[in-house]
């Protein structure tokens, strides 16, 4: 079995910051990443607030260039995802679907996927006109009209990407107001073709073998409406990957990681970092902020343990 | 104007001449009839081509070359076949364009092609040589996708090390209809054999499960 210093599970840029660190503070370090380096942020189309940059950036080259620079230190990879994590005398013990690592320190970031709305249709329908990434596939509803579920920075976002394809978008917000950052709702409010159902409650996706449109409530004035649409993506919010954590470390009632501001969890020698922290703005220079921070701690923690 | 950015050009050569071998052989069946981006695709062959002397492009039209094209068991065009040195065939294919993010995966099989590497772990390359029956993995892909080079070049490294496998990489937009037949609306997409399909880019050693699944 592989030994080493520093395993961080999860290859967002929460895991890759902190892989740069305690790599450069020579610890043996090992990510441990269940799909593809990069996490939610390659999920969108591009990145445009990561300070430092005059244009706007292309998530996956970001990555792939954390990616790069971390393996200059020295960083190993392995593609698999964690299943459990077992405290042993001296360390932990991290079983994957494939093999198991030993490590003395650890460093959560897993972050969090996307929400699903539970609404009757949205089941079985995903994968078939019900979808989580509009960059990925947008061009499947090409001329056809979509309905955006969530009105935030995601969700507009996605939607000005989804523009470049589809013909409609119609946004059905929960809330009375849109929540996304000021500049994302004037570049869509420009647009003709996209309606805002705010206040407005999606209830069913309705088709029988293809989505005919979704049924949504009004939630002040209860009237209920149906409106037609070919696709529907979701960007309800987000759940953090942390199901395989419980009654190992100390977790919020949604899940969230519960940390110090050190970013130590309730098991020592485990910290955690990035959008499966409770109380993290979910941002990519915060999560790679935070993975800095875990970094700097488990290396004072594992300097002092010596 | 051509497809490729002057500074990716330069990167590419110096690239290639560090870690290019042997020579690879690029054969494109065209079709001027209904095809959606064969100008785009052969413009960015020639910009390949151009990169090293080591790349060869051929170029055939469909419609007029049966034999060719069952030489490589080619069902429908646009298609590119990737060729060894000797002109034997690797089992790697693209049906539609590889550009967007799978001009990288286009990119890591002419390295791997060329050097005979691949990135395939010991493990999986044990359990995959085992297979003898005739393996046919389609990758549906579209060019924004950012998980999905990771799916066809899993599938395009399997064809790679068992000549009874095919992968191929099928573009949605150019092959809509047989998108809409296996009914993708997501992707990436992979079908092994017809019988067995997933999404997402899911770890090597479960992409190596589902393939030894359709065999059983
Ligand atoms: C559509 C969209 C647009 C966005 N736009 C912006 C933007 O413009 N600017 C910005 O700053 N932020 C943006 N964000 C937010 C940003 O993506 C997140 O804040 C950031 O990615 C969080 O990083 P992280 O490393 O904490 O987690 P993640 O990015 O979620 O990465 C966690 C990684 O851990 C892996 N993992 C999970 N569980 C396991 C396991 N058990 N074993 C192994 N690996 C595991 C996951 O596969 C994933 O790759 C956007 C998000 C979305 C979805």
């Amino acid at each position: 079995m592989e030994k080493y210093d520093v395993i961080i599970i999860g290859g967002g840029p929460a895991g890759v910051a902190a892989s740069i660190y305690t790599a450069r503070g020579l610890l043996k370090t090992l990510v441990i990443e269940k799909t593809a380096v990069g996490g939610q942020i390659v999920l969108s189309d591009v990145i445009e607030n990561y300070p430092g940059f005059t244009k706007p950036l292309n998530p996956t080259d970001l990555l792939n260039d954390m990616q790069k620079q971390a393996e200059n230190f020295g960083v190993k990879f392995e593609f698999d995802e964690v299943k459990e994590i077992i405290k042993k005398d001296d360390g932990f013990l991290i079983k994957t679907d494939w093999d198991e690592y030993e490590a003395r320190g650890i460093i959560i970031a897993v972050g969090s996927s996307a929400k699903r709305t539970g609404v009757p249709g949205e089941e079985k329908f995903i994968g078939k006109g019900v979808a989580f990434c509009a960059t990925c596939d947008a061009p499947f509803f090409k001329d056809k009209d979509i309905a955006i579920i969530g009105a935030g920075n995601s969700g507009i976002q996605e939607g000005l990407f989804a523009l470049n394809f589809v013909r409609s978008i119609k946004y059905i917000e929960f809330l009375p107001k849109i929540n996304a950052e000021k500049i994302l709702q004037e570049r869509i409010k420009e647009k003709d073709n996209v309606e805002f159902f705010l206040n407005t409650q999606l209830m069913e996706i309705v088709g029988d073998n293809k989505i005919e449109g979704i049924r949504i409530k009004n939630r002040e004035s209860g009237e209920e409406k149906f409106i037609k649409v070919d696709g529907v993506f979701l960007f309800v919010g987000n759940a953090p990957n942390t199901n395989f954590l419980k009654g190992f470390i100390e977790l919020d009632e949604r899940g969230y990681i519960i940390t110090d501001y050190t970013k130590k969890t309730s098991v020592e020698g485990v910290y955690a970092a990035g959008d499966s922290v409770k109380n993290e703005y979910s941002q990519v220079v915060i999560a790679a902020g935070s993975g800095v921070t875990a970094a700097m701690s488990l290396i004072s923690y594992l300097e002092n343990k010596k | 104007m051509g497809l490729l950015e002057d500074k990716d050009k330069q990167f590419l050569k110096e690239k290639f001449s560090k870690e290019l071998d042997k020579k690879v052989k690029i054969v494109f069946f065209s079709n001027e009839l209904n095809c959606q981006y064969c100008k785009e695709i052969k413009m960015l062959l020639d910009e390949v081509k151009e990169l090293d002397d080591k790349i060869e492009v051929t170029e055939f039209n469909f419609h007029n070359s049966k034999d060719e094209a069952a030489k490589y068991g080619i069902e429908d065009s646009p298609a590119i076949a990737m060729l060894k040195e000797d002109g034997s065939d690797t089992g790697i294919r693209f049906y539609g364009i590889p550009s967007g993010y799978e001009f990288s995966t286009f990119i890591e099989d002419i390295i791997m092609i060329s050097t005979g590497k691949h990135q395939l772990s010991d493990k999986a390359v044990e359990e995959i040589k085992k297979i003898e029956k005739p393996v046919d993995i389609k990758v549906f892909v579209t060019p924004t996708c950012p998980y999905c080079p990771k799916a066809v070049f899993l599938a395009h490294q399997l064809a790679f090390i068992n000549k009874n496998i095919t992968g191929k990489m099928y573009e949605s937009m150019e092959y809509q209809e047989l998108a809409q037949k296996y009914n993708v609306y997501g992707v990436p997409k992979s079908i092994v054999n017809d019988s067995v399909e997933f999404e997402g880019a899911v770890p090597e050693k479960v992409y190596v499960k589902h393939v030894l699944e359709a065999v059983k």
